[in-house]
């Protein structure tokens, strides 16, 4: 039964992780060119883009998102979609590839569309599903018209339509090479403009109109340019061989700044593996085996999710630190980061208690609750990528200060305790009732000594009652719940004091009303009242457990709705 | 006695205080939901932006029922304590995490009830002139496009800051390679040779420079000292660059009227009388529009302001009030809202007015405004689409004849008149020949002709004809009105001169009169009248076609050729106001905040033409010129005419607080990340205001920036607002590239440190409740266990 159960499981996760995400484009596009074009030699090129150098694929990725979202083309990499729009972009007009992310605004086109000479009911059925449209749709005067007075609706659609408008001017090629920043400043200046291809090929030709042709590097973009128009693969793969070998090569004489060919090939490939939100299928492994460890008591099962657990716990940390290293700063300034950071402090903090707890009844819980953190971030970043986007940008000049890293990582670290505490106690909650529901007369089932203390005070037995294997599941559960609490209560409150400190230099004021704060403050008070009912009610473990989730909603909801929904002065992280 | 006591003793009252608070909190800052779909902003309805309650953030977290609430906890946590929790080793955290929260809300309490907050912008520079001959000085801001007059009539200077470079780099003597702010300034003197572009360094006098044609094509500037061997061609035209000086800061969510007396020109220009001074606003709302009659606003559709005349005070406070012993009261507010004009039915006046929507076979729609009184108001080509008025059916008949325009020449000396119909024009054949009038020595060719030019508002008629007489060629614009008609010199590639250069005197030996052919003026022509509400269409979409003729009426649609068109209101007597257009909820952008808000005062004394109230804009900052607006920011003070005979400006803007020392500013500058300052501010790394505190040899410098701001008697400065670059917005703007000003935050931290102690005790307390007390009690409990075994230990 085990063993299929697994087989479920390993099934599952493979055939999510292979869902089809490509979007079959027409018959314009060549898969046999697309599949014969080598565009590895570019991850070693670096593109200068809002202030920052990244590697092409990078790069790549973050323009195509504005265009295709979350989404690729014909399954071919954004770097491969970018290029043909470089150089092909006629080949486009009738690919759906413009991304609308809101179904309302999806409903508005179709219905503006519906009935319009060449649009057909199976196209727009199609677009309602998977979000993409071609640009010549978007371009019927009845769509256009209908966009236009839709953004005049500033609270619900200006963004969502100034996306598409967005899209369809990075449509044009010419739009597209003027972003190409990968020639330095031959200064050498940090702080001089760097240059696209075409306007170092520019340079030349005001010198000598003769020079740009013999440019090498200048000669193989244009070959690139004629290789790719006539689909011929084996011109297209030389000329960007010869980039890749020739750009990094040129700009490293010129300027000291450009970034190593291990960390841009590091960046490529952290990109390529997506960031390794995929993680999240050997959390779920992870899970599974933990949980039937807890349930079954087979030890095996434990030590083997524990395993499972350490594996993707080294992942993760492969993860943070190839971000932590591509992008020079501790990953904690975006969404993105926040989230997969703080469930990283949540499987560290985790494994240290499975060491300091591995001869109590609550081994394995931590492990269990903070792969189901890590599970739920990672499943979220990799689902949610146009809202939790893993691109890598610069810090927005507040964000320059210690007290970033600071008062962010001990707030996150606070909210993935609320989250795993929240685990437990809803375990707790439905032992509780499964107990209720087999004929149990609900046993009020606590630690009288709270989280910590039921692991240090001396109980009657002589043991700590976590110790005892007569101590009921369920005081098991609230005695972590309650460990989880009071270590979250305390970093929640002292990252609270901190990001006044932060505040009261950067903004003014120590406190302000932000309505990250007040919700914050309200998770705090969640906490506190938590605290005192269980000091005051008979049946402390029910309680306990449904305030910690309690609390862990209104965590959730200041990370979620107002960060994303009611704006206010902390809605970058 | 003893239920009160319990109940103020008691945990159970100090939980349902935390929950009341909890819930306090959480409607007051995200607001209640009134759909299930959470991630909508809309979903969230603002409780305290309601009408009546009108608070900001800080206003509710300070109304009197969250203070209550705090108190009677602040209460019971006291009670509580003092008589539940022993004062002991083990309670110590207890004690130590109440006493913090203790000193947390006594710290608030100092905090917020002194709270000043507000910010203050500082231009980088200020411009003073003094202009050869005058001994009056005229001063503005730095502001690329700030334009100002000096003196009148023939005398006048015009300068005009034509660019400004803040981090122009210095290109000679020792400080070679430096950076500073520079500003261009186009100078138009009376002189000819007055005209040159004035380059002033902030810090640097000694390099003030001019710059001058050179007739060069290639570089048409150059420096004076180079062409004419003197920095400055105008040496005693003094334009000094200094830096500009502020003494009060904005209290932020604060509302003030501002009032001065202004004097009027016979210009209509308005200089100040006496400065501006402010008439502190209170119980204003924020959030909600409120009007005292439908009439004086356009609405916006469904959010129909609710009507009920304010009646908020604004008392005199200042003795350089105009209005002295008078209160203003204001009577309607509008959140969002901007002055319109538009036309409504009604009234008795003659003015027809048609809307219309086209639309094609592909759904594209396209609506028009037509006003036959006014053609330029309308949002149509006239030449393509107009509407006009018929007073009876020959003016329809004439149009339906299709005669072509004529020129009438008289030649007295000839004894000649003769009406020619205009049938060729030079400006379509280039090679058109002069055709000579038969018996005189005169010649002609039409180049082109324009109908129903509107020109200062009238609606004139003109051709232009090339007259020749004995070798010599020029000339003449004929205006259907002759008396307008005037002769300009053509030079020798047969090339006229521009209208507005020198004219030739008119040969008045020959008289030529111009009138414009009787073809409908526009292929889509509606025609109203000459019987009321009577509207028709006439088509000529083809020159060579007569013109057809549909009688429309209003909401039926009528096919012609692939398009459609609906008229949808037509109006004779029509009346055309101006007041604020409501901007409709979904369109506001939150980001804009109150910065589009109106409000109506009734000012005693105001003549009849603002009997019912004067409409005020909101300002950020109250500036004192057009010249000493900063840049984004809008300035148009309201006049009022009072019936002695003064006239005022009145403007809606914030409230103030002294500075405790004057603040400038010595510079401005941007930190940028690799590759550069690009304008956008992903490239910002950070901004310092370097900025210097008094005036005089007293005077002390700090630098201000983002997480680094500086404290003055009692105050913190921090870095807040920058001036990024950005384009010319219209016609005759002028690009900016930016940081031409920075704002400062201001505000004062009473009780912070008490805050801060009460916040750092209660995170010591909890550490010691946790954790530090369960190993004293283990420590009790192994010192007993050896006596006895099953000794219990405190619960937690």
């Amino acid at each position: 039964m085990m063993f299929r159960l697994l087989l479920v499981l390993c099934t599952l996760t493979t055939a999510v992780h292979a869902a089809p995400n490509p979007i079959a484009s027409g018959d314009k596009i060549e898969p046999a060119f697309a599949r014969a074009v080598d565009l590895t030699p570019l991850d070693t090129v670096a593109v200068w883009q809002d202030g920052r150098l990244k590697s092409f694929e990078s790069f790549t990725r973050s323009i195509m998102q504005f265009i295709t979202g979350p989404r690729n083309i014909d399954g071919q990499s954004s770097a491969f979609t970018y290029l043909d729009l470089v150089f092909r972009p006629g080949t486009y007009e009738d690919v759906p590839i413009i991304f609308v992310k809101k179904k309302p605004v999806r409903a508005a086109i179709i219905n503006a569309a519906l009935s319009k000479p060449g649009v057909t009911v199976q196209e727009l059925e199609k677009f309602m599903e998977t979000g993409l449209i071609r640009p010549s749709l978007l371009r019927i005067p009845s769509v256009s018209e209908r966009l236009s007075n839709m953004r005049s609706d500033v609270l619900r659609y200006a963004k969502p339509v100034d996306q598409i408008t967005t899209a369809m001017s990075l449509l044009q090629p010419d739009v597209l090479r003027r972003q190409l920043f990968i020639i330095p400043p031959f200064s050498g200046s940090y702080e001089d403009p760097w240059q696209t291809l075409d306007g170092y090929e520019n340079t030349f030709s005001q010198v000598d109109t003769n020079a740009a042709g013999n440019d090498s590097i200048v000669k193989q973009w244009r070959n690139l340019g004629t290789g790719w128009s006539e689909q011929n693969a084996e011109t297209v793969n030389t000329a960007i061989f010869n980039l890749g070998a020739w750009v990094p090569s040129m700009c490293n004489s010129v300027f000291v700044d450009y970034p190593s060919e291990d960390r841009l090939r590091l960046e490529s490939a952290y990109f390529k593996w997506k960031s390794f939100t995929w993680v999240w299928m050997i959390y779920l492994l992870a899970i599974a085996l933990l949980l039937m460890g807890i349930v079954y008591h087979w030890r095996a099962a434990s030590w083997g999710g524990l395993f499972v657990f350490l594996f993707a716990f080294s992942l993760h940390t492969v993860a943070i630190m190839l971000r932590w290293y591509i992008s020079d700063r501790w990953p904690n300034t975006n969404m993105f980061e926040a989230v997969t950071t703080s469930t990283w402090f949540g499987c560290c903090f985790a494994i240290l208690m499975e060491i300091f707890v591995r001869r109590t009844r609550m081994r394995t819980l931590f492990a269990l609750s903070a792969s189901i953190a890590a599970m739920v971030a990672l499943m979220a970043v990799s689902f949610m990528p146009l809202h939790l986007s893993p691109h890598i940008s610069n810090k927005m000049p507040v964000l320059h200060d210690v007290w970033l890293y600071i008062h962010t990582n001990v707030i996150i670290f606070s909210y993935v305790l609320i989250f795993l505490a929240a685990v437990s106690a809803i375990l707790y909650l439905l032992l509780r009732g499964w107990r209720r529901l087999n004929g149990g007369e609900g046993i009020r089932e606590y630690v009288s000594a709270g989280g910590v203390g039921s692991l240090i005070i001396r109980r009657r037995g002589g043991e700590a009652a976590l110790l005892d294997q007569r101590t009921s599941f369920g005081a098991v559960l609230d005695g972590t719940t309650m460990i989880l609490v009071e270590l979250s209560f305390i970093l929640l409150w002292a990252g609270l004091v901190m990001g006044a400190i932060w505040a009261d230099h950067s903004w003014g004021r120590p406190w302000g009303w932000d309505p990250k704060e007040v919700f914050a403050l309200n998770t705090f008070l969640i906490y506190a009242i938590l605290i005192h009912v269980r000091w005051k009610s008979p049946d402390k473990g029910f309680w306990t457990a449904v305030l910690a989730v309690i609390g862990c909603a209104v965590m959730l909801f200041n990370w979620i709705v107002i960060n994303f929904t009611i704006s206010g002065l902390h809605s970058y992280a | 006695m003893k239920p009160i006591y319990e109940l103020c003793t008691s945990v159970k009252t100090g939980i349902v205080l935390m929950v009341l608070l909890f819930v306090y909190c959480s409607v007051g800052s995200s607001g209640v939901p009134i759909h299930w779909m959470l991630w909508e902003p809309t979903t969230w309805y603002q409780l305290r932006e309601m009408p009546g309650l009108e608070m900001t953030e800080f206003e509710w977290f300070h109304w009197w029922p969250f203070d209550v609430m705090l108190g009677m906890f602040s209460f019971v946590l006291i009670m509580t304590t003092i008589r539940r929790i022993p004062f002991n080793r083990i309670n110590l955290g207890v004690w130590t995490i109440h006493t913090g929260i203790i000193m947390l809300v006594v710290g608030s309490v100092m905090y917020f009830s002194l709270k000043l907050e507000g910010d203050v912008p500082i231009a980088q520079a200020r411009l003073t002139i003094k202009v050869p001959g005058q001994t009056d000085t005229a001063t503005m801001l730095a502001m690329p496009g700030n334009s100002i007059q000096v003196g009148e009539g023939m005398d006048a200077w015009t300068f005009r800051i034509s660019s400004i470079d803040p981090a122009w780099e210095l290109l000679s003597g020792d400080d070679k390679g430096k950076r500073a702010y520079s500003v261009n300034i186009a100078v138009l003197g009376p002189e000819t040779d007055q005209r040159f572009i004035r380059q002033v360094i902030l810090g640097y006098p000694d390099y003030t420079e001019d710059l001058i044609n050179s007739g060069d094509p290639n570089q048409p500037m150059a420096r004076a000292i180079k062409v004419r061997g003197t920095r400055t061609i105008e040496p005693d035209l003094d334009i000094q660059i200094g830096p500009d000086e502020r003494d009060v800061f904005y209290l932020m969510s604060s509302a003030a009227l501002w009032i001065r007396e202004v004097e009027v020109d016979s210009s209509g220009q308005m200089s100040p009388r006496t400065p501006w001074v402010e008439r502190p606003l209170h119980g204003l709302p924020r959030f909600n529009d409120q009007v005292g009659n439908l009439d004086a606003v356009w609405p916006a559709g469904v959010d129909a302001p609710y009507v009920e005349a304010l009646s908020v005070e604004a008392p005199p406070v200042s003795g350089d009030d105009p209005l002295k012993g008078e209160d203003i009261i204001v009577t309607d507010y509008l959140r969002a809202a901007q002055l319109s004009t538009r036309t409504e039915a009604g009234g008795d006046t003659l003015a027809p007015a048609l809307r219309v929507t086209f639309s094609n076979a592909s759904g594209k729609e396209k609506q028009y405004e037509l006003f036959a009184m006014d053609q330029s108001a309308s949002n149509a080509d006239p030449s393509m689409t107009r509407l006009e008025w018929l007073e009876d059916e020959s003016k329809l008949t004439e149009m339906q004849s299709m005669d072509p325009p004529t020129l009438t020449i008289q030649i007295p000396e000839s004894d000649i008149d003769v009406t020619i119909p205009i049938e060729q024009l030079a400006e379509l054949e280039p090679d058109l020949p002069l055709t000579n009038i038969e018996g005189t020595p005169y010649s002609y060719r039409v180049v082109r002709f324009d109908d129903d030019l509107v020109i200062s508002g009238r609606t004139l008629s003109m051709a232009r004809v090339e007259l020749e007489r004995d070798g010599e060629r020029w000339m003449r614009w004929v205006f259907d009105d002759p008396a307008l008609n005037g002769d300009l010199p053509m030079d020798d590639e047969g090339v006229s001169a521009p209208h507005s250069m020198d004219r030739r005197e008119l040969d008045e030996r020959i008289f030529t009169s111009y009138k414009p052919s009787s073809r409908p003026p526009a292929p889509i022509l509606f025609l109203g009248g000459p019987e009321p509400d009577q509207l028709r269409l006439l088509t000529s979409m083809n020159p060579n076609e007569k013109p057809v003729l549909y009688d429309l009426t209003v909401g039926e649609p009528l096919s012609l050729l692939d398009f459609k068109l609906v008229p949808t209101r037509f109006s004779t007597y029509t009346i055309t106001s101006t007041k604020p257009a409501i901007v409709p909820k979904r369109q506001r952008d939150p980001g804009l905040s109150n910065q589009l808000s109106m409000i109506r005062v009734q000012v005693p004394g105001a003549r009849d033409s603002a009997a019912d109230g004067a409409w005020l804009a909101y300002h950020h900052w109250p500036f004192e010129s057009k010249v000493e607006t900063l840049r984004r920011f809008i300035y148009q003070p309201t006049p009022v005419e009072l019936e002695d005979g003064r006239t005022i400006q009145l403007m809606l803007s914030r409230t103030t607080h002294p500075l405790p020392v004057p603040v400038s500013l010595d510079g401005f500058s941007v930190a940028s990340h690799i590759g550069g300052f690009t304008g956008d501010t992903s490239s910002v790394l950070n901004w310092t205001s370097n900025i210097r505190f008094g005036t005089g040899p007293d005077s002390t410098t700090a630098d201000v920036s983002v997480n680094d701001p500086k404290e003055r008697d009692g105050f913190w400065f921090f870095q807040s607002q920058w001036d990024p670059p950005d384009r010319a917005r219209f016609s005759g703007d002028v690009a900016s590239m930016g940081l031409n000003y920075t704002v400062l935050g201001v505000g004062n931290r009473v009780g912070v440190w008490v805050q801060l102690a009460g916040g750092t005790l209660m995170t010591l307390g909890l550490l010691y409740a946790f954790y530090i007390k369960p190993v004293l009690i283990r420590r009790r409990q192994d010192a007993v266990a050896p006596r006895t075994e099953d000794t219990e230990g405190d619960s937690a």
